[in-house]
């Protein structure tokens, strides 16, 4: 019996050994960073004083982000209203694409392809292309809403606050349409024909079709879909500063109207100032609003999974 | 047996993973360790002494550096004229966004990972980049580096705060403005550019005559392209330290630039070009705009790419900007700490900025060295001409001309924040015309106050 034991106490071992590469990425590139970033949030740690001259703050950074930072609500605002504006776009937008696609029959692939060749475009040429085409002189936009006499001057897409917001949501719905598409097109691969098909035959038109069956089904895609963009809304930088990163222009674009958080935190750690410590505070923060926001939207649905049950 | 073999294969993978796994993460200590010590190795010469770094190295002298850079085109000259005379010297060279100066350097220092050897530094984050823990001091031993063997404006730009000289400028950025020669016979009667000098004394002459310009052509003539670079040539011209210790004196530097600025816009003498985007380079090539801020590398790198024409009309010509003209760019070359070959670096940088021969090889760019013997011991490479500037010779030009009527003024830490806010304010006149000078003041104070908090703003 005792001899038992000890065998089944040494074959135990053996998951941990192999597991030990994995754990050991995940400890180095993940779990040590994470907490050496809060670690570091703590300190006045600047690239220009350098390291020796690393002092312990406590939550002084904290204190000074949450309560004198007006650039940091600036930018928490800014990514919220895009958020706002965008994700029901895309959501919407991919679904009834998908909706249309699906049921194309011979030229389905075609679009399809059309569609997600945003998606796999390197950000930094749609950055360029997005500043060619809405320049206010010389921009492809402003030469066709004039031409066809939408316009009789130029707009000043890129330099005023409101429009160029307008022209970062344009481009994130023209750039990330052909996934939700994808996603959704797998999704309404699994919905059975004939619940469809016995809707049709006992009198249910195409929008009710769409309605009580299609979305209902779709729902599990939809809830991820909200979430992922949720997170990812946070994490929007690519579109924006690739908009303005010409010489001149200013950090966040006109009137900072398209800082985002994340440039906020790139800004204040690498660009505008070399505070590391401060950063790390910023990244934190991010981290606790995007904990909130999840919280808030998974209570809220499963909320409504549970009234509905 | 065949089970306890799969326990020894699965061990032995297990382990090989996790010590990749931490070779890839260890830092190159030891390797630059030993690599200093190949400094004195590495020269074949035996009577070279390492500490001797005033002398020449021996032409057979073998040895890397490492350099990120933004600027190929001077890269591949000096690189090319110095292996010319180092031939068994090699460079490796990481191209790197000059945006991206501040950022890399700073994640190097504090992962700890290798720095360049001969380190670039552009304008525009040189405050910061200098205050770095980074760089020699090039003024000390062993390098002993006189700097009044530069022009004198360029001094406060080669120093950071603790009065360290960090690098050395690679070639002289002095600005005046160029003028579409053509434009300047039909609206001003002249294009000379001593006659035009003496037209526009200063800027208030020059909005008369633009108002005069904008009169005649029917509003389709602009004296500036555009708003923001004409701004920034006016809060240049100052000279003064915008950020004295810890109050960021904005009306005394910033309220005379802004004022003329919106007169400019108010009497649509300036187009509305943004600097640096498509439409501004396009616009070297339209014929629509006189006068445009023209450093030494605006010749090769904004108007002669964009304006083909020009290349057999030469219709282009340098002069004086009105009350003065300013230092526009540069980039210095400094050693880094952690360089594997100081001596080795400092022959390059010499050979680079310093040298007669490093002058050659940057006059054949058109670009002028910083240095002032190369220009006693060869005075033609004082001269350098463009086929779009006509018989003008620019280097002389600027030299002669432009460069005395420089004011230089000292860096601050800050001054990449202040400018990146000034650039803000630009782009909202340009876009608000109804802004007055002393709305955009308030609201420059404003970001400014939001930007940089530990700051007075003045």
């Amino acid at each position: 019996m005792k001899r038992a034991y000890g065998k089944v106490k040494s074959i135990q071992k053996w998951p941990y050994l192999f597991l030990l590469p994995y754990l050991g990425f995940y400890f180095m590139f993940f779990i040590y960073p994470t907490i050496y970033s809060f670690m570091i949030s703590l300190t006045n740690w600047d690239s220009v004083a350098g390291e020796a001259n690393r002092k312990f703050v406590g939550f002084a950074n904290y204190v000074r982000l949450f309560t004198q930072d007006k650039l940091f609500y600036k930018s928490l605002g800014n990514t919220f209203l895009f958020m706002i504006i965008y994700i029901p776009i895309l959501i919407l937008g991919g679904l009834l694409l998908a909706v249309l696609l699906y049921k194309l029959r011979k030229t389905s692939r075609l679009f399809q392809t059309i569609n997600v060749l945003p998606y796999i475009t390197t950000p930094v040429a749609i950055g360029i292309i997005f500043s060619f085409l809405f320049d206010w002189s010389t921009g492809i936009v402003n030469n066709v809403l004039i031409q066809i006499g939408i316009l009789t001057e130029g707009i000043n897409w890129l330099g005023s606050g409101t429009m160029a917001r307008l022209v970062v949501i344009i481009l994130i719905i023209w750039k990330n349409v052909g996934y939700y598409l994808l996603i959704y097109l797998a999704g309404l691969s699994t919905i059975p024909e004939e619940i469809s098909e016995a809707a049709k035959v006992d009198g249910a038109n195409s929008f009710q079709v769409f309605w009580k069956i299609t979305v209902p089904f779709l729902k599990p895609i939809t809830i991820f879909l909200l979430l992922t963009s949720i997170i990812s809304g946070f994490q929007l930088f690519d579109e924006p500063y690739l908009l303005f990163s010409n010489i001149n222009s200013s950090i966040g674009g006109p009137d900072r109207s398209c800082l985002t958080l994340m440039i906020y935190f790139f800004d204040q750690t690498f660009k505008s100032s070399t505070r590391l410590g401060y950063g790390a505070a910023v990244s934190y923060g991010i981290f606790v609003i995007v904990l909130i926001v999840s919280i808030i939207v998974s209570k809220i649905i499963n909320r409504k999974e549970e009234t509905e049950e | 047996m065949k089970k306890s073999i799969n326990k020894i294969a699965a061990l032995a993978i297990a382990m090989t993973m996790a010590a990749g796994l931490i070779a890839g993460c260890s830092t190159k200590n030891s390797e630059s360790t030993d690599s200093d010590k190949s400094v004195t190795q590495e020269g074949s010469n035996e009577t070279v002494s390492s500490d001797d770094y005033s002398q020449p190295l021996p032409e057979d002298y073998e040895g890397t550096l490492t350099m990120w850079g933004w600027d190929d085109p001077y890269y591949k000259a000096v690189t090319d004229a110095f292996m010319k005379k180092y031939p068994n010297v090699k460079f490796e060279y990481t191209p790197m966004a000059n945006g991206d100066t501040l950022q890399k350097y700073q994640t190097a220092l504090a992962t700890g990972t290798e720095l360049p050897d001969v380190a670039w530094s552009i304008i525009d984050s040189r405050a910061k980049v200098f205050e770095l823990d980074m760089w020699e001091d090039l003024s000390h031993a062993p390098y002993n580096f006189d700097i009044s063997e530069v022009y004198e404006y360029l001094h406060p730009k080669m120093v950071n705060s603790k009065g360290q000289v960090c690098g050395i400028e690679q070639s002289l950025c002095p600005a005046g403005i160029a003028y579409r020669k053509d434009l300047a016979k039909e609206y001003f009667g002249t294009d000379d550019p001593k006659e035009l000098e003496k037209m526009f004394p200063d800027w208030k002459s020059f909005i008369a005559k633009g108002q005069e310009v904008y009169e005649k052509s029917g509003g389709t003539i602009y004296m500036w392209p555009g708003l923001a670079d004409a701004q920034q040539f006016i809060r240049e011209q100052g000279g003064k330290t915008w950020i004295d210790g810890t109050v960021i004196k904005v009306t005394e530097n910033f309220q005379r630039s802004l004022n003329l600025t919106c007169e400019f816009r108010d009497t649509n003498i300036v187009d509305k070009l943004e600097a640096w985007t498509p439409a501004w380079y396009a616009s070297f090539g339209e014929g629509k705009h006189i006068f445009a801020g023209c450093a030494t590398w605006s010749v090769p790198f904004t108007i002669e790419p964009n304006d083909p024409e020009g290349e057999t009309t030469g219709h282009w010509g340098l002069m004086n900007a009105p009350e003065g003209n300013i230092s526009w760019g540069g980039t210095t070359l400094g050693i880094s700490k952690t360089c594997k070959d100081k001596r080795l670096a400092w022959e390059f940088i010499r050979f680079a900025t310093l040298s007669t021969e490093g002058a050659k090889a940057l006059n054949s760019i058109g670009l002028l060295t910083s240095a002032i013997k190369p220009y006693e011991e060869a005075p033609e490479l004082k001269s350098f001409k463009s086929k779009w500037f006509g018989d003008q010779d620019l280097g002389a030009y600027f030299l002669d001309e432009i460069i005395p009527n420089i004011k230089s003024r000292n860096m601050n830490l800050d001054d990449n924040v202040v400018h990146e806010t000034l650039n803000l304010i630009s782009t909202t006149l340009n876009n608000d015309r109804n802004m007055t000078a002393d709305q955009a003041m308030a609201k420059l104070k404003e970001e400014l106050e939001m930007k940089l908090p530990d700051y007075t703003v003045e």
